[in-house]
């Protein structure tokens, strides 16, 4: 793959990011974070089936009941149930199980369930509508939390003992990167996020941290290599990263196709995740090839400066030194 | 890297065929021998309810509004008891304010339906007490109530006795003295459980001991304290265990719980058709670019399929769910990633002139820090992850960390050595392997190379 660019458009990217950040933080704060049912809860619709009825038709006319009230499937499963039947008694049926976001007053409720159970010609009884909770417990939520900082403090590490202080910065600035710019993304997209999408941009930070690696590798050999050569840093970088791009571009290719088969799967929960992880993969490739390699360019850039202003003020006090003691050698000289 | 001799290769080639042949039959081909049935590995994979359906238990929570926190603690403590009998993808919620909802994975390995049964009928086996009197509504009767009394349960073996302790928070200890100095026997009332110790023998306050020869019953015990000391009540009687369908199965079928078996998931299948997708494309692709190393790539995958089997196998508390399914497609990822680099390794390095068992060696150096360092990157931090992570997420990623050592393996045991038994065959030369070198002059000369290194 031919590259033309010379230099990493880090003022472009470090904008975008940003903007990215603090626009979707306002839409956060305006209008929250659309949750999937297994992270932020929603509703639960109950609906008893008749012995001979199926999923599909069953789903396909709640969906239109649904739809007109601006709700959509979420999950779906059909599970025996004991209903109370004449007389004290119970007995099994089928029951289909469907579950969607959103809040949902008392009056819709009812409406809901007496329009399903029209088109559907069953009695209301056999319809009910309850909210439901999230699985997560915050307990869970906050071990990942912390799993993500251990993992993030492990690159850091790594990163330092293996290249230098700087490139551990750029493991951490890229992971933390590419989590906070997904979920900015998420959140300007207003698709839902579910903690199956959660693990996807998890795992795929860990596969750009990966691709770093092999970038990091490539750079420090070519700076073995070429010690004495004086091609700017990120010429280097950049030629590293080109020998790195072909396979991060194929496990693209490998999960855009696991990604489009999903699209076939009638489930919109599913088909949602699937979403969310062409999010993830576009902010993890955006991650990992500009992100990640500028900011260690940059910080070595910034210690570069660093040093050559040292090396500048130590080389005009060395100058003010040796007049110094060339002026006092003269005057000695001029007192003799 | 020198060619085999001969002989090697061909005793080499058979033992790769018959250990191919032989895991194939052992991971995918359910066998009868007699009275016993062999599932197969892939028939004894724990897969989670959804994709292949489950059970569930709902239950009618007593308590008159319940708070926010009471309700997250006792799930908490559902989940908790539940994760430690080994169900790993584990969901709790509530419908409504009234109903309390437990949603685990079909059975699989030792676990039967009735143990399932019987695991979800905990959570409704009543609340725990200590009395004074064999019922708690008697009247004059002193009640420790275990919701407010208890901080921890243990079960441990001491001398091969076995022993179950409830340890009691300070307030509990208070009570739990009261209750001593006030009675001559404590009754435990659990439901419908019902114990009895002398109060005369308790000389420690700040725990409640029993001792009992089975092991398995104590431990059955405390996950029914631990769940009897919920901040919620739930009410025994009309608690509802059941069996449930997938929620990714295809609407057009499935429409009976039971007739979600492992084969008739057809989201399962449709998951399984895409990874194969991604396979098969991955295969092609190296078949065009890279030749042979298609085939040394697909032997390879074999390979790993049945050490992944055996992992998982090995790791019973591993349930495959959609989130493990997209991390295996991952973890594919970084095999292909690597067996790019070392493929293309070697046809730069034959492209330089040198001859193709030094390309293949050079490549092998070349990749060897990078690949070792990142795999074993990706191997610990997923492995951070799944220590520290819920139910779905830690499954796949022990996924992942499986995956990204097989990846290693991969990479630096069983392509290597298939690509070593491959250029020993005499008619598999460089050509197959898409290999051309740049300039005529180099290639003369190195095809001399070849010659020398194969004599």
């Amino acid at each position: 793959m031919k590259t033309k660019m010379k230099k990493y458009p880090i003022l472009i990217t470090t904008i975008i990011s940003c903007l990215t950040i603090i626009v979707s933080l306002f839409i956060l704060g305006f209008f929250g974070l659309k949750l999937g049912v297994s992270l932020g809860g929603g509703q639960q619709l109950e609906v008893v089936m008749a012995d001979d009825g199926t999923r599909a038709s069953y789903t396909s006319k709640i969906d239109t009941v649904m739809d007109k009230y601006g709700y959509s499937i979420d999950t779906s499963f059909v599970e025996d149930k004991f209903v109370a039947g004449e007389e004290n008694t119970q007995f099994s049926r089928k029951c289909l199980v469907i579950q969607f976001t959103g809040d949902i007053d008392e009056e819709t409720i009812s409406k809901i369930e007496s329009e399903i159970a029209q088109s559907l010609e069953i009695s209301e009884n056999y319809v009910t509508i309850g909210a439901i909770t999230s699985s997560v417990v915050a307990k869970n939520a906050l071990f990942l939390g912390l799993s993500l900082v251990i993992v993030a403090v492990c690159f850091f590490v790594f990163g330092w003992i293996r290249y230098d202080i700087f490139a551990g910065l750029s493991f951490i600035i890229a992971y933390l990167h590419n989590i906070i710019l997904y979920l900015s993304v998420i959140i300007l997209t207003r698709i839902e996020l579910s903690l199956t999408s959660l693990s996807a941009v998890l795992f795929l930070s860990l596969i750009m941290s990966l691709v770093l690696v092999n970038i990091y590798e490539k750079f420090r050999l070519a700076n073995k290599q070429q010690d004495t050569d004086k091609t700017p840093i990120q010429e280097k970088m950049l030629q590293s990263e080109k020998s790195v791009i072909k396979p991060f571009l194929i496990i693209c290719v490998a999960i855009l196709i696991f990604v489009l088969c999903l699209f076939f799967i009638p489930s919109l929960r599913i088909r949602i995740v699937a979403l969310n992880i062409i999010v993830a993969l576009i902010v993890t490739l955006y991650t990992s090839l500009l992100i990640g390699p500028s900011s260690y360019v940059a910080l070595l850039e910034i210690r570069e400066m660093n040093r050559k202003a040292i090396m500048s003020r130590n080389d005009t006090v060395n100058k003010a030194i040796k007049k110094k003691i060339k002026r006092s050698k003269e005057l000695k000289a001029g007192e003799k | 890297m020198r060619k085999l001799s001969k002989g090697t290769t061909i005793v080499a080639s058979i033992i790769i065929c018959i250990i191919l042949v032989v895991g194939f039959l052992v991971s995918f081909v359910p066998m009868t021998f007699g009275s016993n049935t062999y599932v197969s590995l892939v028939g004894s994979i724990n897969v989670s309810s959804d994709l292949v359906g489950g059970m569930y238990g709902e239950y009618d929570i007593t308590t008159e509004n319940p708070t926010s926190t009471q309700l997250v603690n006792s799930m908490s403590k559902i989940k908790e008891v539940f994760e430690g009998e080994g169900y790993k993808n584990v969901n709790v919620y509530t419908v409504g304010s009234s109903k309390l909802r437990v949603e685990v994975s079909y059975p699989t390995g030792d676990k039967t339906y009735s143990d399932v049964y019987s695991d979800l009928s905990i959570i409704s086996s009543g609340k725990f007490y200590l009395c004074s009197s064999s019922s708690i509504s008697t009247d004059g009767a002193v009640v420790v109530d275990g919701t407010e009394c208890v901080s921890e349960v243990r079960v441990f073996t001491n001398n091969s006795t076995n022993y179950m302790s409830i340890i009691f928070n300070e307030y509990g200890q208070e009570q739990y003295k009261a209750l001593c100095e006030k009675t001559t026997t404590i009754y435990m009332i659990l439901g419908s459980y019902n114990q009895s110790i002398s109060a005369s023998d308790v000389t420690d306050y700040t725990s409640f001991t029993l001792s009992d020869s089975d092991y398995e019953n104590l431990m059955a015990l405390q996950n029914r304290i631990i769940i009897g000391c919920m901040d919620i009540e739930i009410n025994s009687n009309t608690a509802i265990i059941n069996t449930m369908s997938s929620s990714l199965a295809s609407l057009g079928s499935a429409s009976s719980p039971e007739e979600n078996g492992f084969a008739s998931s057809s989201a399962l299948i449709l998951l399984v058709s895409a990874l194969a997708v991604v396979i098969v494309v991955g295969l092609a692709f190296f078949a065009i670019k890279f030749g042979l190393f298609a085939i040394v790539i697909l032997i390879s995958l074999l390979f790993n399929s049945y050490l992944f089997l055996i992992a998982l196998c090995l790791i019973p508390s591993v349930e495959i769910g959609f989130t493990s399914i997209f991390s295996m497609v991952l973890g594919l990822s970084v095999i292909y990633i690597y067996t790019y680099n070392f493929a293309s390794s070697v046809k730069s390095e034959y492209e330089l002139g040198k001859s193709f068992g030094a390309s293949l060696e050079s490549a092998y150096k070349k990749n060897f820090a990078s690949s070792i360092i990142g795999n074993i990157g990706l191997f610990i931090s997923s492995l951070i992850v799944f220590a520290f992570s819920l139910g779905e997420i830690s499954s796949a990623s022990i996924v992942f960390a499986i995956c990204s050592f097989l990846s290693i393996i991969t990479n630096f045991a069983i392509i290597p050595l298939l690509v070593k038994i491959g250029i020993s065959f005499d008619k598999v030369g460089p050509k197959l392997f898409m290999l051309k070198k740049r300039n005529i002059g180099f290639e003369m000369a190195n095809d001399n190379d070849d010659v020398k290194e194969s004599k």
